[in-house]
């Protein structure tokens, strides 16, 4: 593909950009108690969420995420962008904006950004695979060319009210995200966001930005199954993988690096590591996969994006983070050799996978790679 | 040079109470109106067409509002501290295309953009790239829309994969005819 990722930035509970890379690698975690971060809803609660400090309850939590990305992502070049999309699940539940992540990030723009509004035309709503689609649809649209500069916007937000509907669907950890863990009991919800401009080589150019990252590819399936629960087999979400293998003309051997969707829910973590395994084959113990939730929390419409942007950060560095929360793998797992909280591992190849599954069965991953990453998937480079 | 096939199937109403269609599965009937709308839609221009390479069919979506039945009754549950996990999970837009695929059985991509008439033109333009991506049998794109007086409309366009041996050298005029086929669901909206 003709696309490449420029500007990344990524806000969450552990930081944003440089800060929360460092501290990924240092092994911390942002969660903190449900109990401490919505008292009122949740008293005793020590289930443990990915929150931002100092949001006022009174506004739009999504709002304010979004000024605060605004405040520290975005960056002038928003204004050299000829399209500019988003991504959530759906955003606030309550007040003016409650299920319209569209309508808020519209005002967002409007009032922050008024001539880069109108270019505002879409918010990818893919539930927890948002982040990724966007990044997908932006690389497909400067690809072919229709534009050479597209500005991406993945964003979500943890109200109390979503985050009870989580306990109730029994997805939110009983004390914290423990992903490959044998006693994960859930995810740790959270919020924040990511931003990034996609383009092509003339779009780069015209940025006059180095060309760092590349978009090799990527690979979607979706289950169509259950609304909720994914493929036990693993053998759609697998797709999802092997389509971004793929698309990106790679061989397995050509990835250093997974950041797995690792959400800590039971389910999940067999079903990606079965997924993994069927698409790796016995590549796959070769590679360094770890999750980072457990770290900033599942940042639900966001978090694609900002998994795909700690995948980038990973393969400028050669170097991927641990996976915070894990204390003892699962060995039923079909991928056990995870890296480990507080640990690092250096990366062979320049070239990650980032993969993230959301509701109804969505299936998404993408491919990216240090720009002076050699041949690999050069076939496809158009 | 051969030209793209594509065929269009439609879906109306004034109710805002959606028949459940025949493919989605008893566990799947709480799916939001609109959804309906969309699997009505996609299941009009497949058995229109005959299109059987369902497997990896993929699928895009465009929407303005969301769920929206679904959200007002978590909204409503949370003003009360309720947890309204059925339809949390059901809620969001993403289930246009989700649903479309559990009744149609495919394995696709699926994308849902939520956005205002412009919003047509780069789901489409998505579309077409897929079409052309050598990983999907076809693209089927639906635009749906609820009514101002009550009820919904929706379009779905099934765009079969282009091959090298079934060329595109008309790409360019059947995106437009795709478009202004799709885009006119909002131009109802707004006429209404």
């Amino acid at each position: 593909m003709d696309a490449y990722i420029s500007h990344p930035g990524a806000l969450t509970c552990l930081g944003e950009n440089t800060e929360l890379w460092q501290r990924l690698l240092e092994g911390d975690s942002g969660l903190t108690k449900a109990k401490d971060a919505f008292g009122d809803w949740f008293e005793t609660s020590d289930s443990f969420v990915g929150v931002l400090p100092d949001l006022d309850p009174s506004r739009s939590r999504f709002l304010q995420i979004l000024e605060r990305i605004g405040d520290s992502l975005i960056p002038q070049e928003i204004e050299s962008c000829e399209l500019v999309l988003g991504a959530s699940s759906l955003g606030d539940l309550a007040g003016e904006f409650a299920g319209d992540p569209f309508g808020c990030m519209k005002h967002f723009f409007e009032q922050r950004y008024p001539s880069v509004a109108p270019r505002f035309k879409g918010v990818v709503s893919s539930a927890c695979s948002s982040g990724t689609d966007v990044l997908s649809m932006a690389a497909m649209l400067v690809d072919q060319k229709k534009y050479d500069i597209v500005g991406v916007l993945a964003a979500d937000c943890l109200e109390p009210g979503k985050l009870l509907q989580h306990f109730a669907l029994g997805t939110q950890a009983e004390d914290r995200a423990r992903p490959f863990d044998q006693n994960r009991s859930g995810t740790s919800f959270g919020e924040g966001g990511g931003f990034a401009i996609v383009a092509n080589k003339q779009g780069m150019a015209k940025l006059k930005a180095a060309l760092s990252f590349k978009i090799l590819g990527f690979g979607m399936s979706c289950d169509a199954l259950n609304i909720t629960a994914p493929d036990e087999t693993g053998e759609i979400p697998s797709l999802a993988l092997k389509r971004a293998l793929k698309a990106a003309g790679c061989s397995p051997s050509d990835i250093g690096y997974i950041n797995a969707h690792a959400s800590g829910t039971a389910l999940n973590d067999q079903v990606e590591s079965i997924a993994m395994r069927k698409a790796f084959g016995d590549e796959i113990d070769n590679i360094a996969v770890s999750g980072t939730k457990g770290a900033i929390g599942h940042t639900l419409g966001g978090v694609g994006l900002i998994e795909a942007i700690i995948a980038c950060w990973s393969v400028e560095h050669g170097v991927a983070p641990g996976t915070a929360g894990l204390q003892a793998a699962d060995p039923s797992l079909a991928v056990t050799h995870v890296v480990k909280p507080g640990e690092t591992q250096i990366l062979k190849k320049s070239v990650a996978m980032s993969t993230t599954f959301g509701f109804g069965g969505v299936n998404s991953s993408i491919i990216v790679a240090k720009n002076d990453s050699g041949t690999i998937g050069e076939k496809n480079n158009g | 040079m051969d030209k793209i096939e594509y065929a269009f199937g439609t879906f109306s109403t004034n109710e805002n109470a959606v028949p459940v269609p025949e493919n989605l599965k008893p566990k799947d009937v709480r799916a939001d109106p609109v959804a309906k709308a969309c699997v009505h839609a996609a299941n009009a221009v497949i058995e229109k067409t005959g299109f059987n390479d369902l497997d990896a069919l993929s699928i895009v979506v465009v929407n303005r509002e969301g769920c929206a039945s679904h959200v007002k009754r978590i909204s409503d549950g949370i003003a009360r501290k309720v947890a309204r996990q059925g339809f949390f999970a059901r809620g969001g837009p993403q289930t246009l295309a989700t649903y479309t695929a559990l009744a149609l059985g495919s394995h696709g991509a699926t994308f849902t953009l939520v956005g205002d008439e412009s919003a047509v033109d780069i789901a489409l333009a998505t579309a077409m790239h897929m079409a052309n991506d050598g990983q999907s049998s076809g693209v089927l794109m639906t635009v749906v829309a609820a009514k101002e007086e009550g009820g919904f409309d929706a379009i779905s366009a099934l765009i079969p994969a282009q091959t090298e041996d079934h060329a595109c050298g008309s790409k360019a005029t059947a995106f437009n005819n795709i478009y202004n086929e799709l885009v006119t669901v909002y131009q109802m909206e707004i006429g209404s």
